[in-house]
């Protein structure tokens, strides 16, 4: 995988193929969650009594958690300079079966290519985001991105990425890729964003 | 607010029986001794309430006649108002209309029967506000028709502020008066509300109508899985602020929060023991999910089970003394459970291939739980003495059931063609409500504990 080292060089190809993944990842206006934990912000909450009558709006001050300091990049493989870093073949995100953690075939070759850019590149690290479709309750399915996040990072060190440079993260169902209540939605929801970050 | 039954009212009504307490009560009336009920209202902020099912059990007729206002400032509060909301939400009750009453008496001894008997009603509330502005009185008496007596005598000491919760106490003790079960309609709920394309995450606390909705904490990063203390004064929850999973605990009153763990380790699905000292959650550590305990107060968790597959979804037995949780160690995820001492786990859910997500019913010998069944996820009942699965919702997406603490209703995630919002199943009369948000989505609701009532112990000397 030396061929990608220059990844300057490849970098149209890149794009064209980062493009196509947030396409179907829909990950482009969201905070990165591997960013600094966020500033919090006490506020004063529900002061105990609450007013009687109508109360429609839910306008009262709560505890606000703000993120503060620099945005961490927006799009898997992409630094916040908008540098692509995201290793080769550009595939980013891996998708799985329902109720499923174990990786599918078709994803051995690209794997293997990200595993070996990490050896390469031990400087570089990637969060593995798993997520889940909204089937199931919310919990278990917090624990089944646990399990994918965990399967890539697995598959990733046994083809040579270092444990340091893999951090793996669940968002269960709380982040699909695509709205919806059909096997469409699912199936796009049923993944794990591999996200380059800036060292 | 003050509530305390009336001693002068005892004497003026001559030999009529009082209760002898507002929580051992039983329906003396025969002829309101119905089916025992269960009630709560999800009433509709600037939401919308939708009732998807009719209750097909009988309701018991009521009137409950518009309370005189005699405080001479002032503009009249309608506490009758909220009170026949929230009996009539249960699907227990059916009020009379307004416009169909002759009268609109203030006390028994006012009351001509005859007049509501031709009417079928069986159950009157009357009664009267006087007093100061500042600190005016709510009288009210609660009349049975057929038995040509009166059941309940109570003047509650109120401020404009605490009106509609003072209501909802009227209704807790008519509710109990009439079903036997204690009422709900004074307790609170938590839920968690996204906004359209989840660009906020909001943690609220609102009345057990739906109403007077408050949020706690916003948030740009997911909160998942809200769990009120026993005392209903501390929420734990999962936030994602930190990137990831992680378990926290904030006063309700205050909104001073903290992390669970001081190590900052990934953890969910927080909750409490009934002495709300310990809380069991899920750890995901070394890519396996178990079940965890820890003193609220800090330290270091103890593990509480052991075991390869996904153990999440800890929910602590009424005596303290066992875990139930979910685990898919078997063939799907089914509910197992553990002593909180540790110990040999053992299977309670065997209806089905998926049976996740066990909430223990307050009073009761049920567990209610998420049954799949050809890929439709369904609130069910599980009989704990029998194993028999009751289901009572249709799905396709129901999920995380949450009990009032009567035991007499519950509310879940409801997902239906219609989208996603908050289902409210009343036990006694089967109707279900459907609340949902003006914009985005409500989901994961846990009802709160009954409101410790300091002021209703008992008549003053």
């Amino acid at each position: 995988m030396k061929l990608l080292r220059n990844t300057k060089a490849c970098l149209p190809i890149l794009m064209a193929v980062a493009l196509a993944a947030c396409e179907t990842s829909g990950t482009a206006a969201r905070p990165e969650p591997g960013a600094d934990p966020a500033g919090v912000a006490a506020g004063t909450a529900a002061g105990g009594a609450t007013a009687a009558g109508t109360g429609s709006g839910a306008t009262a001050s709560g505890t606000m958690i703000n993120r503060e300091g620099p945005q961490a990049a927006v799009e898997p493989g992409r630094s916040a300079t908008g540098d692509w870093i995201g290793g080769p073949e550009g595939t980013l995100v891996i998708y799985f079966d329902y109720d499923r953690s174990s990786i599918r075939a078709e994803y051995g070759e690209i794997l293997q290519a990200h595993g070996a850019w990490l050896a390469a590149n031990q400087g570089q690290a990637v969060l593995l985001q798993g997520h889940a479709d909204e089937r199931g309750t919310p919990e278990y399915n917090l624990a089944l991105g646990s399990r994918r996040a965990d399967a890539v990072a697995q598959a990733l060190t046994a083809l040579g990425a270092g444990s340091a440079q893999l951090n793996a993260v669940s968002f269960g169902e709380e982040r699909p890729a695509a709205e919806g209540a059909d096997e469409i939605a699912w199936s796009k929801n049923r993944r794990v964003e591999l996200v380059y970050e800036t060292n | 607010m003050k509530l305390f039954k009336l001693p002068g009212e005892m004497a003026s009504l001559g030999s009529r029986v009082y209760p002898p307490s507002a929580r051992t009560r039983r329906p003396r009336s025969r002829a309101l001794c119905l089916a025992v009920l269960a009630l709560l209202p999800l009433a509709a902020s600037a939401q919308l309430d939708i009732v998807i099912t009719r209750s097909t059990q009988r309701a018991i007729p009521i009137a409950v006649v518009p309370f005189e206002w005699r405080v001479t400032l002032g503009l009249p509060y309608d506490f009758a108002r909220i009170v026949e909301a929230d009996l009539e939400r249960t699907g227990q009750f059916a009020p009379m209309g307004r416009e169909t009453m002759i009268t609109r008496p203030t006390r028994f001894s006012e009351m001509r029967l005859d007049n509501w008997r031709i009417m079928d009603v069986e159950a009157v509330l009357v009664g009267h506000v006087s007093g100061s502005e500042a600190n005016p009185a709510i009288e009210f008496e609660l009349v049975d028709v057929y038995a040509g007596k009166s059941l309940l005598v109570y003047r509650l000491q109120s401020t404009r502020d605490a009106f509609r919760a003072t209501a909802h106490r009227i209704a807790d003790l008519v509710y109990e008066q009439l079903t036997g079960a204690r009422g709900m309609f004074s307790t609170r709920l938590a839920y968690v509300q996204v906004t359209p394309g989840r660009e906020e995450f909001r943690l609220i606390v609102a009345d057990a109508d739906g109403q007077n909705p408050i949020v706690v904490l916003r948030s740009a990063e997911p909160i998942m899985s809200p769990s009120w203390s026993p005392d209903g004064a501390y929420l734990a929850y999962v936030s994602f602020e930190a990137g990831y999973a992680e378990v926290f605990v904030q006063e309700v009153v205050t909104g001073s929060r903290r992390p669970l763990s001081p190590e900052r380790a990934t953890s969910s699905a927080p909750a409490w023991s009934p002495d709300g000292k310990l809380l069991a959650v899920a750890r995901n550590v070394d890519s396996n999910s178990d079940i965890y305990v820890y003193s609220v107060d800090g330290g270091s968790p103890r593990r509480l089970t052991r075991h390869p597959a996904t153990e999440t979804e800890p929910e602590f037995s009424a005596d303290g003394d066992r875990v139930y949780f979910t685990s898919d160690r078997g063939i799907g995820p089914q509910v197992y459970g553990v002593p909180v001492q540790g110990g040999r786990a053992q299977r309670v859910s065997f209806t089905g291939s998926y049976n996740a997500r066990p909430r223990l019913q307050p009073e009761g010998n049920q567990m209610a739980i998420v049954h799949q069944q050809d890929g439709r996820f369904r609130i069910g009942l599980l009989d704990l003495r029998d194993e028999s699965l009751r289901l009572l919702t249709d799905g396709p997406l129901d999920e995380s059931p949450s009990f009032a603490p009567n035991g007499r209703a519950l509310i879940f995630g409801a997902g239906t063609a219609a989208g996603r919002g908050l289902g409210v199943y009343f036990i006694d009369s089967g109707i279900l409500r459907l609340l949902r948000a003006p914009e985005g989505i409500l989901r994961e609701p846990a009802w709160g504990p009954h409101e410790t009532q300091p002021n209703l112990q008992g008549p003053t000397p």
